[in-house]
């Protein structure tokens, strides 16, 4: 098992690598001259030139990316060329709003798609069944965006139980937090819970029908006992594994929402920085992103042995 | 007093086409200690009689009759009196080992449930009892085997995994469901000696479905043979075995020959006999085998045979056989 651990983790490491390679090129592949496009109509052959050399622009491509690899290795992501702060400390500042949005989503999503998913697997048909398949035809038909404007018409403006605005970070007290997180949290986490719901159903409905199922009842025990120290255990692969695939989905749509709620997340960092073509932190933000990506992978393979004990590697 | 005592126990699926009767008007009893086997081909309903003794069947399923055990008709507890009654008074063993245990737990655990449920036994009470269980069942090493998973386990460890674990709380009945067919011939009879030695240490009944005459002869008691969900003969394993008196009966056993001329306790299926099992849609005013019978008559289409007497410890269902004077 350590072993396994080991050697998957290394494995990680190459996977990083093509992503960085990829990261990397965006400043070649994209369209235009990056330095022509920062610097503006009105800028001077100079301020071209100043742009140039600060992008390294100037520089052999092989040698820049291995000293951009270098400094990256040593935590340094360089500086924005819109603000001229350093990247990790713009980022520093602006993560906790996403991570905590991205968390509290999650488990929104965790929770209600779990237990959704056993209810609605209990009776096939029932109450519950019909219920989940009207909020996942609901869930998958509207985007974030959409479900954000709903959302926000609904509690904010027309109940006015929740603020649109107003943002306020963990650090603030869970109070205000999930006061203006909830709604943001919601819009995001819908559509990962009917995701897992559906994925849930499926599974505990599959392991409901086994052999081991009928001889626990056999054994006298409750239904309750059955769905979760019996079924929900033998249901738990495709389970996390549809968590695991949905966080990239959360990464793609927690852009769109803070824009919405007007969260100060990496969302709309990301997306200033597009605007300016502020290259350093675009390319921050995306081999940040990737390695989270590439950590929950890491954690969801992990966890399998975990899990299912006739996996072993 | 008879320790189960099934009184024309009926077993009904709903379906588009009517009612499935799988078993149909069924009585029999089971005395404390005895062995009594359930025989008959595929489909005749075996499984679902003690699915339905131990009300597995599902919500939709409809029972008419009663199941008298202990005093009290099962058919009619509620379902938190069943479930003390499941896995504590009744225990059961079913054909699949590879699939009848949790793949996810530990065998220890397992068996440690039921004692936990019923007797109310602490974690680490539980445990001890389990080991004590493995032990009793010829699991080689249960110290070390006790934290392992059923698929660390041959078939025949794992059946006697089940059987420990039908066992644990000591019942007053054990039901096995065809428990050798899924195994090694070797291991069969190991597991079949199994069963006996350890129903006779607690003075349970046992309700044992088979496919094999030769477990027939080794095992039961009594024997019920069963057709269409209905009983077409009964009596002692001696009688049916040596003096069958239902056409079914003997077909049944002209299809396992080793068994006669003794020695092999390995029969064959019984699927010799011409012709089929009739659906359940189809409704059987007279004798259902009459359709595959020799000895038909026509008044055998019209009527349901009566239950005749032929020896002491011997009834056949059919209107062909004389009665004893
Ligand atoms: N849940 C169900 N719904 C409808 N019909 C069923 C159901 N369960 C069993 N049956 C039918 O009931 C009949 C009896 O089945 P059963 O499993 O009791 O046979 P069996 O005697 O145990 O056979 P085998 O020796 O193959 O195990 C079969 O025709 C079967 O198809
Ligand atoms: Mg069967």
């Amino acid at each position: 098992m350590i072993g396994y651990a080991l050697r998957r983790t290394l494995l990680a490491i190459p996977v990083m690598g093509v992503v960085a390679v990829i990261v990397f090129s965006l400043l070649y592949f994209a369209p235009g001259d990056p330095a022509l496009v920062i610097a503006g109509d009105t800028a001077s052959a100079e301020d071209i030139a100043r742009i140039r050399h600060s992008l390294h622009l100037d520089q052999d491509p092989a040698v820049r990316f291995a000293s951009w690899v270098w400094q990256l290795l040593h935590g340094d992501f360089g500086t924005s060329i819109y603000s001229g702060e350093p990247v990790l400390h713009l980022i520093g500042q602006r993560a906790g709003a996403t991570v905590g949005l991205m968390l509290l989503a999650t488990l929104f999503a965790v929770t209600i798609g779990i237990t959704l998913g056993i209810l609605a697997a209990r009776r096939k048909g029932g109450a519950w069944d019909r219920l989940l398949a009207g909020y996942g035809t609901l869930g998958f038909s509207l985007p974030p965006f959409v479900m954000a404007y709903i959302l926000a018409f609904v509690f904010a403006s027309t109940l006015h139980w929740l603020p649109v605005q107003g943002f306020q970070p963990i650090s603030a007290g869970p109070g205000p937090f999930l006061r203006t997180a909830i709604l943001p949290a919601l819009s995001l986490g819908i559509v990962f819970s009917a995701l897992i719901a559906n994925v849930t159903r499926a599974a505990m409905i599959e392991a409901m029908g086994q052999d081991y199922v009928r001889t626990a009842i056999a054994k006298g025990v409750g239904e309750r006992t059955i769905l979760f120290r019996h079924a929900l255990k033998n249901a738990a692969i495709p389970i996390v594994t549809v968590i695991g695939s949905g966080v990239p989905v959360l990464i793609g749509g927690t852009v769109v929402v803070e824009g919405i709620f007007v969260v100060p997340g990496i969302g709309g960092l990301m997306v200033d920085a597009i605007l300016h073509r502020d290259y350093p932190v675009i390319q921050a933000v995306v081999l940040l992103s990737s390695l989270v990506y590439v950590l929950t992978n890491l954690i969801i393979d992990l966890s399998y042995t975990l899990l299912d004990p006739r996996i072993r590697y | 007093m008879a320790l189960i005592e099934v009184d024309a126990l009926s077993t009904l699926f709903p379906s588009g086409e009517g009612d499935l009767r799988a078993v149909d008007g069924l009585s029999f009893a089971v005395q404390p200690g005895e062995t009594v086997a359930i025989v008959g081909e595929s489909g005749s309903g075996k499984s679902v009689t003690v699915m339905s003794i131990m009300r597995l069947l599902g919500a939709a399923t409809r029972h008419e009759g009663a199941v008298r055990f202990e005093g009290r008709d099962l058919l009619a507890l509620s379902e938190a009196e069943m479930r003390k009654v499941r896995g504590n008074r009744i225990g059961m063993i079913f054909q699949e080992p590879m699939t009848a245990l949790n793949p996810v737990q530990t065998i220890g655990s397992q068996i440690a449930e039921s004692l936990r449920l019923h007797r109310g036994l602490s974690r680490r009470d539980s445990r001890a009892r389990a080991l004590e269980m493995l032990s009793l069942v010829g699991i080689p090493a249960p110290e070390r085997r006790i934290d392992e998973y059923p698929h660390q386990l041959s078939g025949g460890m794992r059946q006697r995994v089940m059987i420990a674990m039908a066992l644990a709380c000591d019942p007053a009945l054990l039901i096995a469901d065809e428990p050798t067919t899924a195994l090694d011939v070797t291991v069969q009879a190991q597991i079949l000696d199994l069963i006996r030695e350890q129903a006779r240490k607690l003075g349970a009944g046992v309700i044992l479905i088979t496919h094999d005459l030769g477990v027939v002869a080794e095992l039961a008691d009594r024997v019920i043979v069963v057709y269409a969900g209905r009983k077409v003969e009964e009596g002692t394993a001696a009688e049916i075995l040596d003096r069958p008196r239902h056409p079914y009966t003997r077909g049944l056993l002209e299809a396992t020959p080793r068994l006669r001329g003794g020695g092999g306790h390995r029969a064959g299926r019984m699927t010799e006999i011409p012709g089929n099992v009739p659906g359940l849609a189809e409704i059987l005013a007279g004798c259902a085998f009459e359709p595959r019978c020799a000895h038909a008559q026509p008044c055998c289409r019209i009527e349901r045979p009566p239950e005749v007497p032929v020896a002491q410890d011997h009834l056949v269902v059919c209107r062909r056989a004389e009665p004893v004077s």
